[in-house]
This record gives structure tokens, C-alpha cells and sequence, in this order.
């Protein structure tokens, strides 16, 4: 690159886009193959969920583009209000008939039309005022007191009303994202060392104190041994994997979406794609979210200021983060979170939010030096 | 220093995206591991889990007669099954099907909480029962058709059947012996679900049903004959006052066996509370002393083996013969002077007989009992054959020989008898008796066809042709113990007898509890029947000419009139005959009042108007049992038309030729 280009407008990462485009549109067909069964019974039409996630698709490319066209510097102004946002929606949650119960867990407002998953929005939110707060503050990371210590309480407040809801999975995530920014941000090893002991008690602490997290962390260690009851979910996500074998069984003909597996098409929709697509298509998806981390750090890379720098690692690794959690957890190589896949998984707030994430991105890239 | 952070910055960037590499390198080594290299054993494991398999017993094979007819099938009846873990209200779904199969509510309720998947509720239950349970609709309890074995003619053959369990497998006779072969393999049913248990039709192509491996058993048995000996049996017993009765017919030249029927009878339909007892087959499984029906092989023997000429004449002491400290009567205490060897079997002389014997010596005559097949097993197949009791020839005493010479102080079965009594008409010839003629197929194709076997040559059919004669005089001649035989046109050969049931508790010979006997065959000249009629214990007419001969007759009679018609070489025409032939040909103005539907499988059929054969035609269909009193046309029927099927499926037919 030379002087010429310097400070021009470049046309966003089109590899990026592509990746993005692949993955909804699998995505896509796969939330149709699996819900179609359970969309049948629940609301007598197989394409119910079908209708609203192309809805969510929608509202999903128009947030993308929004955000492509707001340079991203204009963001850094929504940083202080981002946090006070993300906590009075996180209290709200509280309040009866505005938060909404599913599954045990207290994580949609209520909007009437609606649900609205608001740490997906949190997550979104905390990079931005994260990467705000570490590029302003660049100079004192050095400070334990400055450079970890406020980060690391601000992110505090955010991360104990989401424990609250309960939301283990989306807390631990926030967790790993604020060790990486500060990492990168160049806090000390030494530092991030002491936070990293300091915050293992702490979650093995929340795993004793929810029986259900140390029955699926039980599961996870030998799934075979409760295979009825706690193993069941991880076991059927492993037997998918296992049926589909190398090439799959076709796309549309899995047996495991008739109710063996819970949740086909949001939590286990990657074991929905191994039973009908096989090694093949989970390889095919992996690499995309490869090709998504590698161009993501890339435009970090690139970035032209410390805080797109940060604003992009920071979004790449919640993206990528997401995507790990949840395939090592279908796999069983970690205990299940109940977490969705970025871009595959079926719900409105997440893809809503992913596709931000990937206009913020892609805005960035146009920014390049 | 901005240069030097700016490099740090990014190798800091760098070692985070090699960290995700890392991440997802081992995510796709993992699914590398799942889906590749283990992935045959997860599917197998998911496949289980998405087919329900039950395991059915196969339809069993039928038990045909000679002539195709069933006379041991299976019917298909529903039996209730549940899938406790799919019954949401247990309680209330126990009271209900309580209600319905008329069972304990608690014995069900204990069922449907357990903690198994799959239970049987009830097996086999009636249609009706079966149109309420699946009406009722209750989620996790289902039919299954399961079959039911059936014995479309009640008590026919009842003896060579036998029957089955509960389970269908073969308890007794036939059922029994040949119980793997009509088994079959046990058929599985299998279908792919869902995790609710919920049957997947668009699927259904996996299902694999194993095809029915099982075999069906093609009999010796003439069905026809098989009923008209029983008839004739059963009748004589009743008129006799007999304990009860055997009767065989074969085929002297091939030693099928066309009829093998025991008096009384049971209906293998429903053996409940029926003593083992009832259902043995005594043609096979007791043996008795023969008295004179074994004369015939002392004869024969002693003519092949030349010791006597039939020109021979014994004194018969005028009906009082010392053996050894044993004196030798004459039955009846008849008293003969010089009798030639064919009179001493036309008068049965039992002194003349012992003097044969006598003369023969007792290891000729020993072996001529063997050659004939007595003392050993026939090896027909069926089960609990006995052998009878022939003492070896060493423990004979004078007396003993004497004795045997008349079939006293031997133990034959009826089987031995009429195999023995084939072989003098068959040439000398003795065939090995059979019953199973072959096995064929699920579509009914021969797998298996058994052919006669010779078991071997007993005497010179010189010889065979000298009794044979011989015994025809026995019953042709006017002064013939076995006159009562004759038939009509038809040389018979045959020979009486009467033993005396040896009584254990007291350890002599029984003077008034005799077994009456005649036993025989015809044509003499080509004989193609031969028949043993047993009586045991008979009130009236203890002698064997008067109370087996007529049976013998009778049977004889029918068989050369319906059956075996190119026998006889004047068919006799009677009037009787004449007026059914012209009522049959008026069949058309009788009017078949069917004023039930005919079609409704669940209700008894009306029979009225119908003829024996298309009664017996639409029972069969419905797997009803019919009894049929009278000849001509359906008049009465009870249970009446249109009354519902229930677990007994029988009706009694009255027919008249009177309309």
C-alpha cells in the first residue's frame, strides 16, 4: 500500500462478506430441514420458523448495512451509553411480564411483537465500550489499579445480572473477551495471569452452586454413564455426528431431528448438519469460520487507530468464540453452554446482532491505512 | 516506541488468531474422529434407537391332509401390547382397558408403571374386544396381530395334532414333533420412530419384515376317511358300551397311513381341563395282547417256514388241551375235532394254534413275531411309540409259546398289528408306516416328499397269497368268524379276536373285560385298505365278530363307496341315492333366505338354505366350527345368524332334505 490509498475508501472485505453469506444461506436451509418436524406439531406449519428467520435474515442484512455505512469512529460516542444500556436492560429483565422465562432462564424482554435476547446485545455493546475504554486508557495499562482493575469492574457490573439470569455460557464468554481485548490492548502477562486466578475460583465456585452445571459437566466428562437423563442431549448430538458418517445421510433425511435431538434448529443445529452433510459439511463449515477469523484479524490488523484494532479483534473472537463454544460443546470436547451458533443457529436477536457485529467489521475494513 | 508497540500489537493479534486455528484445527480433528472413525458405531447405535423392533412368532405352518385340506391352521386374532412410557395417565388408562379385556384393573395398573418399554396386555383376544381398544384410542397401547392356531375340524385327528400352548408352540402330537419346522423363525417387526415412539410411515420402506420361514406338514391322512372312521367308531363305542376304541386304516402297499382314529376324542380348540389321559394316542403309545387277530402270523410263519402244508390237519381235542400244568380252551367253549390249517383260522381254534406253534417250535415262531415287526418300534413319526412286549425266546415255556400261538401273553400296539397284517396283504412285503407324507413351502411348493419304505420281506408271497386266501375265507365263508365283515361284492380278507385284559391288581387274565378286534384288508386279490378296528371293553357283544367286524364293514363300505369307487366292480345302485340325485338337481328352486349380511366377518353367518359343503365352505372362511347333524339342505342353526363371534367360534347345523 502506498500514499495513493492512504486514507481512502476501500470497498468492505468481500472474502468476509462471501464467508457471511455462505454460512446464512446453510444456515438457512438447515433451520428449515431441522424445525420443519417440530414447527409441524408445535404450530401445525413446517415453515414456521423458516418464515421468521428469512424475516430475521432481513432485519440482519439491513443492521449490516447500517452499520457499514456509520464510519466506525462515530460508535466510540455510544460507548458510555452502550454500558448504560446493556445494565438497564439487564435489570429490566427482572421485572415480571417484561422478562420473559424460557427454559429455566430469564433472558428475552418481552417487546410485545417480539422477544428480544438482550445479552447478545450486551455482548456487542461491552467490545465496543471495551475497546473504547482499553484505546483511550492505552497508556496506563501498565498499572494493575488502571489498566486491569476498571476494566475489569465495570465489566463486573455487566457480567452479575447476566449470572443472575442465570446465563453461565454468555458470562463466561464476556469473561474470555475482556482477557483477550486486555491482552491485546498489551495489558501485562503478569497481570492478566492474576485475573485469570482470580477468576477460575470464582466459576468453579457458580459450577458447585448450580447442581444443573455440575450435571452437565458430569455429562461431559462420561455422557454414557446417566445416558437417560443428563447424558442424553450431548449423547444424540454425538450419535448425529456419528450417523452422518463421511458424506452424510442427505440433506433433509436425518432421523435425529425427530425429537431425539432438543432444539435442532438453534443449539444443535451444527449436529443436524453432520447427520445429513456428513464430515464433509462440518469441515466445510468449520473452515468458513476460519476464513471469518482470519479475515476478521486481519481488518484488526489493519485497522487504522488502536481502537478499530480493538473494535475488530474484539468482535472476530466473540464471533469465533461463539462458534468454538458451541461446536466443541455438540462434539462434547467441552460441557454444553447453550449457546447458538453464529449465523446458523435459528433466533432473532443473535443473527440481528452477529450481522452487526459483521457491518462494524466490514466498516473497518474500508477504513484500512 | 509506536513503531515497537505497533509490532508487539500485532504479534499479539497473531498469537490470539493461531490460538483460534488451534481451536478450530481441533474441532475438525474431533469431527474427523466422530464421523470417519467412529462413526459406524454411533450410527449403529442410532439406528437402534430409531427402530423399534418386535419380535413376532411366525405365522405357523398348516397341517394339510392328502388332499389339501387344512387340518391345522392358523387364524390371526389382535393382542393388546403397551408402551408404558408413553401412557400418560396410567390409572385411567388401566381402568379403561380393565373394563374392555375384563381383566384385574391392579394386575394392569402394575404393568403400565413399570418401568419397560414394551409389555403384552392381553393375547389373542376377540375381534370385538379388539374393535373397543382400538376405538378407545388410548395413547401407548396398540394391537398386534398375532396368530392363533385353529382346528378348523374340531376333534378330527385330534390324536395325531395334538395341540399347542398358549405360545403356539406345539405341545403334544404332531404339533409337537414337528414343532420347528412349523415354527419357522421368529419373525421381527421393525419399523423407524421417532424419539417419541411415534411410527414413521414415510419410512416404512425400511421396514423389513422377515419373510415366513416356516414349513407346512402335508399328512398321509384322508380327511374324509379320517371322519368316517371316527364316526363309525364313536358310534360303535356308544352302541357297545365300550371304554373306548382304536381304529387305523392304511395302505397295505405303501404303509400310509389314511386314518388313525382314538375313541374318545377331545377338541385340541380347547384343551382346557382335558386329563393327559384323553389326549394320548393309544393306535401308538398302549399295547395290548392281541388274542386271535395274531393267529394269522403263526400261520403265515409256519407255512414259510415249511413246517406245516395247508393240507395239514390238527386234532383239536375237542376244546380241552393239556399244556404242561395249563389247560387250552377253545373261545366260547366251542370244541373242534380235526381241523385243516385254514379251518383253525376260519373257527380261530386256539388248541389248533397251539399245536402249530408247537409244532414250529418256539425260536422259529419267536422269529417269525420279530420279522413281522413285533417287539419294536415301527418308528412312525410320532411321538410316545411304544414297543409292545415280546420276551425273548429263552424265558419261553411250553405254555407260553402255546399261549402266544393265540395272542395271549404278548404286547402288540395297533400300529405293529396293522403293519404286520400289511405285509401278508402286500406281498409279504412289510412297509414302515408313515403319516407325514411331506412338507412344502410358504407357497404351498413341495420342499419334501417322503416315499414308502420297505421295511423288509417277511415271508414268501407264495406264502403272503396262502393266508391271504385263507383269511378271506375266514370272513366269506357262511360259518366264518369274521362274516359280520363281508362286504358286498368285495373279496375281504380279515381275522377276529378277543383278548382278555390281563388285570394287573390281581394278576390273572380278566374273564368278562375282553378287547374285541378284527383287523383285514381288501381286495383280496389286490388289496389297497387295510383297517384295524379295536373295542376296548365292550358290554354287548364281546366276541370280535360281533362288535368290531360290522365297524370294519361299515367303514369298508363307505370308503369303497366314496373314495375308492374303481374297487369295487358293481357299484350297487340304490334307490336312495336316486331321490338325492333328483333333489340336488331341484336345488335351484329352494330360496336362500340370507337375511344376514354374509360378508360380516364378525358375526355368525346364516347358514339356511345352504348345503353341507357350502356350509362347511363359508365356516371355514370365518374359521367357524360347524357340526353337522342331517343331510340336505341348512334348516337350523344355533347360534343364530348375525349373533356376534366370540371366543368360540361354533355352530350347530341342522340339514334335512325335506323342504
Amino acid at each position: 500500500m502506498d500514499a495513493a490509498a492512504k486514507n481512502e475508501e476501500k470497498s468492505p472485505d468481500v472474502i468476509l462478506l462471501l464467508v457471511i453469506l455462505i454460512l446464512i444461506t446453510v444456515g438457512t436451509a438447515m433451520i428449515y430441514s431441522s424445525s420443519s418436524i417440530i414447527a409441524l406439531e408445535r404450530f401445525k406449519d413446517g415453515q414456521y420458523f423458516l418464515k421468521k428467520q428469512i424475516v430475521f435474515v432481513f432485519m440482519g442484512i439491513v443492521a449490516m448495512v447500517l452499520m457499514i455505512k456509520i464510519p466506525y469512529t462515530q460508535l466510540r460516542k455510544a460507548a458510555y451509553p452502550g454500558v448504560i444500556l446493556s445494565l438497564i436492560l439487564l435489570l429490566l429483565l427482572f421485572v415480571p411480564h417484561i422478562g420473559l422465562k424460557r427454559g429455566g432462564a430469564t433472558r428475552w424482554l418481552n417487546l410485545v411483537f417480539f422477544s428480544f435476547q438482550v445479552t447478545e446485545m450486551v455482548k456487542i455493546l461491552m467490545i465496543l465500550f471495551l475497546a473504547h475504554l482499553l484505546a483511550r486508557k492505552t497508556h496506563q495499562l501498565q498499572k494493575f489499579s488502571r489498566g486491569v482493575l476498571i476494566p475489569l469492574a465495570i465489566t463486573a457490573v455487566v457480567i452479575l445480572p447476566i449470572l443472575f439470569q442465570p446465563d453461565f455460557g454468555t458470562a463466561v464468554i464476556i469473561a474470555m473477551i475482556l482477557v483477550m481485548m486486555l491482552y491485546i490492548a498489551g495489558t501485562r502477562i503478569k497481570h492478566l495471569l492474576i485475573l485469570a486466578a482470580a477468576l477460575i475460583p470464582v466459576a468453579v465456585l457458580l459450577v458447585l452452586q448450580k447442581g444443573y452445571r455440575m450435571a452437565r459437566l458430569t455429562a461431559f466428562l462420561d455422557p454414557w454413564k446417566d445416558a437417560g437423563n443428563s447424558g442424553f442431549q450431548i449423547i444424540q448430538s454425538l450419535l448425529s455426528f456419528g450417523s452422518g458418517g463421511t458424506f452424510g445421510v442427505g440433506i433433509g433425511d436425518g432421523m435425529q431431528k425427530l425429537f431425539y435431538l432438543p432444539e435442532p434448529h438453534t443449539d444443535f443445529i451444527l449436529s443436524i448438519i453432520a447427520e445429513e452433510s456428513g464430515f464433509i459439511g462440518v469441515t466445510i463449515i468449520i473452515v468458513m469460520f476460519i476464513i471469518f477469523a482470519l479475515r476478521g484479524f486481519m481488518i484488526s490488523l489493519k485497522a487504522p487507530d488502536l481502537f478499530g484494532t480493538l473494535l475488530a479483534a474484539g468482535l472476530t473472537m466473540v464471533i469465533a468464540l461463539g462458534a468454538f463454544i458451541n461446536i466443541a460443546g455438540v462434539m462434547g470436547l467441552i460441557p454444553l453452554k447453550g449457546l447458538t451458533l453464529p449465523f446458523l443457529s435459528y433466533g432473532g436477536t443473535s443473527f440481528v446482532m452477529s450481522m452487526t457485529a459483521v457491518g462494524i467489521l466490514l466498516n473497518i475494513s474500508t477504513q484500512t491505512v | 516506541m509506536a513503531a515497537d508497540s505497533k509490532k508487539w500489537l500485532k504479534v499479539r493479534i497473531v498469537s490470539l488468531l493461531v490460538f483460534f486455528l488451534v481451536l478450530f484445527i481441533a474441532l475438525i480433528s474431533r469431527a474427523f474422529q466422530l464421523q470417519v472413525l467412529s462413526g459406524q458405531k454411533l450410527k449403529t447405535l442410532a439406528q437402534k434407537q430409531h427402530t423399534a423392533t418386535l419380535p413376532l412368532q411366525a405365522e405357523r405352518g398348516v397341517i394339510y391332509d392328502r388332499n389339501g385340506e387344512k387340518l391345522a391352521a392358523s387364524i390371526l386374532a389382535d393382542s393388546v401390547c403397551a408402551d408404558p412410557s408413553r401412557i400418560a395417565e396410567p390409572s385411567r388408562a388401566s381402568a379403561q382397558l380393565a373394563q374392555i379385556l375384563e381383566m384385574d384393573k391392579n394386575a394392569i395398573y402394575k404393568k403400565l408403571a413399570g418401568p419397560k418399554n414394551f409389555i403384552w396386555l392381553a393375547r389373542r383376544i376377540s375381534p370385538d374386544q379388539a374393535v373397543i381398544v382400538e376405538n378407545a384410542n388410548i395413547d401407548g397401547v396398540f394391537l398386534v396381530k398375532e396368530p392363533k392356531r385353529f382346528y378348523p375340524n374340531g376333534e378330527l385327528a385330534a390324536h395325531l395334532l395334538g395341540f399347542v400352548g398358549s405360545d403356539t408352540s406345539g405341545l403334544e402330537g404332531l404339533e409337537k414333533k414337528y414343532d420347528e419346522l412349523l415354527k419357522g423363525k421368529s419373525q421381527k417387526h421393525v419399523w423407524t420412530r421417532d424419539a417419541k415412539g411415534k411410527r414413521l410411515f414415510p419410512h416404512a420402506d425400511n421396514e423389513e419384515a422377515v419373510k415366513d420361514v416356516n414349513n407346512n406338514l402335508v399328512l398321509t391322512i384322508d380327511s374324509r376317511i379320517q371322519y368316517l372312521v371316527e364316526t363309525h367308531l364313536k358310534e360303535a363305542v356308544q352302541s357297545k358300551g365300550a371304554r373306548g376304541g382304536i381304529a387305523i386304516v392304511m395302505d397295505p402297499k405303501t404303509g400310509e397311513i389314511l386314518a388313525m382314529a382314538n375313541e374318545a376324542g377331545f377338541n385340541p380348540n380347547n384343551i382346557k381341563g382335558i386329563k393327559p389321559e384323553r389326549w394320548r394316542n393309544r393306535a401308538i403309545a398302549d399295547s395290548f395282547d392281541p388274542g386271535s387277530t395274531f393267529k394269522p402270523f403263526l400261520v403265515a410263519g409256519a407255512l414259510d417256514a415249511g413246517i406245516i402244508k395247508e393240507k395239514d390237519k390238527f386234532f383239536c381235542e375237542w376244546g380241552r388241551y393239556k399244556v404242561a400244568d395249563r389247560i387250552i380252551r377253545e373261545a366260547n367253549s366251542k370244541k373242534h375235532g380235526t381241523l385243516s390249517v385254514p379251518d383253525i383260522l376260519k373257527y380261530s381254534s386256539n388248541i389248533g394254534s397251539s399245536k402249530i406253534a408247537e409244532k414250529m417250535g418256539r425260536e422259529k415262531f419267536h422269529d417269525y413275531i420279530e420279522k413281522f415287526g413285533f417287539g419294536a418300534r415301527t418308528g412312525i413319526e410320532l411321538n410316545g411309540e411304544a414297543k409292545g412286549l415280546l420276551r425273548p425266546m429263552q424265558k419261553w415255556t411250553k405254555v407260553d409259546t402255546a399261549m402266544i400261538a393265540f395272542g395271549q401273553g404278548i404286547s402288540v400296539t395297533a400300529i405293529q398289528l396293522i403293519s404286520a397284517i400289511s405285509a401278508i396283504a402286500n406281498n409279504g412285503i412289510l412297509m414302515k408306516p408313515y403319516i407325514v407324507r411331506g412338507f412344502t413351502d410358504n407357497d404351498n411348493r413341495l420342499v419334501k416328499m417322503y416315499t414308502p419304505t420297505v421295511a423288509r420281506q417277511v415271508i414268501s408271497p407264495e406264502t403272503a397269497r396262502r393266508v391271504t386266501a385263507m383269511l378271506t375265507e375266514v370272513v366269506d365263508a357262511s360259518d366264518g368268524t369274521g362274516k359280520n365283515a363281508r362286504i358286498v361284492n368285495v373279496a375281504v380278507a380279515g381275522k377276529t379276536g378277543t383278548s382278555q385284559i390281563f388285570d394287573f391288581s390281581r394278576g390273572i387274565y380278566s374273564r368278562d373285560k375282553v378287547r374285541t378286534s378284527f383287523i383285514g384288508f381288501f381286495p383280496a386279490d389286490n388289496p389297497q385298505v387295510a383297517i384295524l378296528v379295536i373295542l376296548d371293553q365292550p358290554q354287548h357283544d364281546k366276541w370280535g365278530g360281533v362288535a368290531a367286524a360290522p365297524v370294519f364293514k361299515n367303514i369298508g363300505e363307505q370308503i369303497l363307496n366314496c373314495y375308492k369307487t374303481n374297487i369295487r366292480e358293481n357299484p350297487v345302485f340304490d334307490q336312495d341315492q336316486a331321490n338325492k340325485l333328483q333333489l340336488v338337481a331341484a336345488e335351484q328352486n329352494i330360496p336362500a333366505p340370507i337375511t344376514v349380511d354374509n360378508n360380516d366377518e364378525t358375526v355368525m353367518p346364516d347358514f339356511q338354505g345352504l348345503t353341507i359343503r357350502e356350509t362347511i365352505k363359508i365356516a371355514k372362511a370365518r374359521a367357524i366350527e360347524v357340526s353337522i347333524a342331517g343331510s340336505g339342505w341348512a334348516i337350523n342353526q344355533y347360534p343364530k345368524a348375525g349373533t356376534p363371534l366370540t371366543e368360540d367360534r361354533s355352530c350347530k347345523v341342522t340339514f334335512s332334505v325335506s323342504d
